[in-house]
């Protein structure tokens, strides 16, 4: 699964014309995302690359990157940071848990001892860092990191907010069961003024099941 | 002995370890025949009515080094003949791979594993009090003592839906296995051999004779007696988790003549494991296991074929608001046929039961249970000591259980 990455949807929304020093303007793009049986589908990554240079002051703010272990499952499941953001794994289990990535994007190995929490990690390049457990094996997460500030994940209804300087971008998509789908039809959006926009995937997204000791540790 | 239970609880503690513990008390109201870990007819696993110690284990896995984890399963039990040892002790080599089929070996005392029905920690049923007749049977005769290799690969990890794993060992000891099959027949509790243990059974005249077999009314279900090393092998194949088929062959290979200083024969047994794990949805589990196997003692002394069956359904009320409730109903059947000529030794039984039980936990630590179950059958073995070889025998239990 490594690697199955921002294979982009690109679109245009039709409107020309942005008026000079509207840029600092800051908008929100919603988007609502369903998959081809309708649907509502989570975890679903927009990547907002903008086409022109920013001020500091367009620069989001960030909550703490943390990725848990909950009940024998990476909580998020699918995190997204912008690169450079140090990311701590604690571990609310009262058991250990053995992390690991292989992904070309970030290799390391955490020993999480039940209750720890180990030192952050910094994911500095950009791309799809699949995350497993080497003593459960269901186990599995992944982090999205983003060479853009801005960038939004669909919630358990579907729906995500990105709060955006107006200008032109070009979006990617990412989502753990989609591998290469063009679910928008153009390649690159020009946003200036709050824009709901909803897509429909090609695919059927399944829900994920929990971690389950009756099968085993496989 | 306190320095070593010492040692033991502080290691168990570190936050290198995944410790639980668990004791469970039962209430029982039983048949008041004599049971056959006191020599007698009944097949149940406690003698009186009354309150007993089900369990008390203290189960811990320990990281020793990044990639091998030591695991033990520390027992206590107030009836049998072995009431405080161990029931697994094994060393677990589990490397860190980017292979996405990984490997995996064990070292030392455990249980193959076959049962779908025992999924809990310390190899304890979540569901019922006693344990089908087959893994009834497992937990009292079988044990590796020895080394197994597997191979499996996470669906979720490489986009499928599919999960596998394939695995093999070989072992020492468990020379003995299928005595109790032959000479007890199957039973149904969830009493499981400790290290050492030693399980009685009615003294029938053509075993314990000293014209006939003159074998003691007991085994050792883990004892070496001809040197030779068993085998089996596995596969397990699962789809995402709500479906699950593992299939064993087990082979003690063991010599059928060879016999020890205590009179105990090495009985040459195979079988064949079918498990089956459904559940349609989160709340409800089916599951089902099929065994088919034979063994040899002797120049066909005994020649049995043995083969027993179980389906079971498990329900969690939770999602229809009655909390922690689990309901669990379990169907038994269980033959054994004897082929042999030795009059003096009759080994056929078959029989069936019927198991009905309720869960509910009260704390997240604290839980209580009530099982009802009828066993019928027939075994022929037992018509010098009753009149004929049928027997029924009813068991109500009620348990309540701590678990930290």
């Amino acid at each position: 699964m490594t690697n199955k990455l921002l294979l982009s949807a690109f679109f245009l929304i039709a409107y020309s014309g942005i008026a000079v020093g509207e840029k600092d303007q800051m908008v929100t793009f919603s988007i609502s995302l369903e998959d081809e049986s309708a649907n509502l589908v989570k975890d679903g990554v927009f990547l907002f690359t903008p086409q022109f240079e920013l001020n500091q002051s367009q620069m989001p703010s960030y909550q703490p990157a943390i990725m848990n272990q909950v009940d024998k499952q990476f909580v998020p499941h699918v995190l997204v940071v912008p690169a450079g953001t140090e990311v701590t794994f604690p571990n609310a289990d009262n058991l250990f848990h053995h992390v690991y990535s292989f992904s070309p994007t970030k290799q390391f190995e955490l020993k999480l001892y039940k209750e720890f929490t180990a030192q952050p990690l910094r994911f500095e390049k950009a791309g799809i860092v699949d995350i497993g457990c080497n003593i459960h094996d269901w186990m599995l997460g992944y982090i999205v990191v983003s060479d853009s500030p801005y960038f939004g994940k669909t919630n358990e209804q579907g729906q995500t907010d990105i709060v955006l300087p107006v200008g032109e971008y070009q979006v990617s998509f990412w989502h753990p069961q989609v591998d290469g789908e063009q679910a928008f039809s153009t390649r690159s959006v020009s946003v200036s003024s709050d824009t709901s926009k909803q897509w429909k995937l090609t695919a059927t997204i399944e829900s994920d099941d929990d971690f389950d000791f009756g099968f085993g540790d496989y | 002995m306190i320095a070593f239970a010492f040692c033991l609880v502080t290691v168990s503690l570190s936050s290198k370890a995944n410790t639980r513990f668990l004791v469970r008390g039962v209430f029982s109201s039983q048949e008041d025949n004599t049971n056959f870990q006191a020599f007698g007819s009944n097949h149940q696993r406690f003698n009186d009515d009354g309150i007993h110690l089900a369990h008390a284990l203290l189960s811990t896995e320990n990281l020793v080094t990044d990639s091998v984890s030591f695991t033990g399963v520390f027992n206590a039990y107030s009836d049998g003949e072995k009431r405080i040892s161990f029931s697994q002790l094994y060393l677990k080599y589990r490397p860190l791979t980017a292979a996405s089929i990984k490997p995996e070996v064990k070292l030392g005392a455990f249980y193959p594993a076959i049962s779908a029905e025992n999924t809990d920690f310390g190899w304890l049923s979540p569901h019922f009090l006693t344990n089908s007749a087959i893994n009834s049977w497992i937990g009292e005769e079988l044990r590796i003592g020895g080394i197994e290799f597997s191979l499996r690969q996470s669906g979720r990890q490489v986009g499928s839906n599919w999960s596998w794993k394939v695995l093999g060992s070989v072992y020492k000891g468990n020379d003995t296995i299928s005595s109790l099959l032959s000479w007890r027949g199957f039973a149904l509790h969830d009493r499981q051999s400790l290290y050492n243990d030693r399980i009685n059974f009615l003294p029938i005249p053509g075993v314990v004779d000293e014209d006939t077999l003159n074998a003691p009314a007991w085994t050792e279900p883990f004892r070496e007696v001809d040197g030779r090393l068993g085998y089996y092998v596995g596969a397990h194949i699962a789809y995402k988790r709500s479906a699950e088929m593992r299939y064993y062959y087990y082979d003690n290979n063991a010599d059928s003549n060879a016999i020890d200083p205590d009179r105990i024969y090495a009985w040459h047994t195979r079988f064949h494991s079918i498990t089956l794990r459904y559940l349609p949805q989160r709340e409800l589990t089916l599951f089902s296991q099929i065994l088919v196997g034979d063994t040899l003692m002797g120049e066909d002394v005994v020649d049995n074929d043995f083969q027993s069956a179980f389906v079971a359904a498990a329900y969690n009320m939770t999602a229809v608001g009655l909390g922690d409730l689990t309901l669990a109903v379990r169907a038994d059947w269980y033959r054994v046929t004897d082929n042999d000529d030795t009059i003096f030794d009759p080994n056929g039984s078959k029989g069936s039961a019927f198991t009905i039980g309720a869960r509910k936990g009260i704390t997240p630590s604290l839980s209580i249970a009530a099982e009802w179950q009828v066993n019928s059958g027939k075994q022929e073995n037992l018509r010098p000591f009753q009149d004929g070889a049928k027997f029924t025998e009813q068991l109500f239990q009620l348990a309540l259980t701590l678990t930290l």
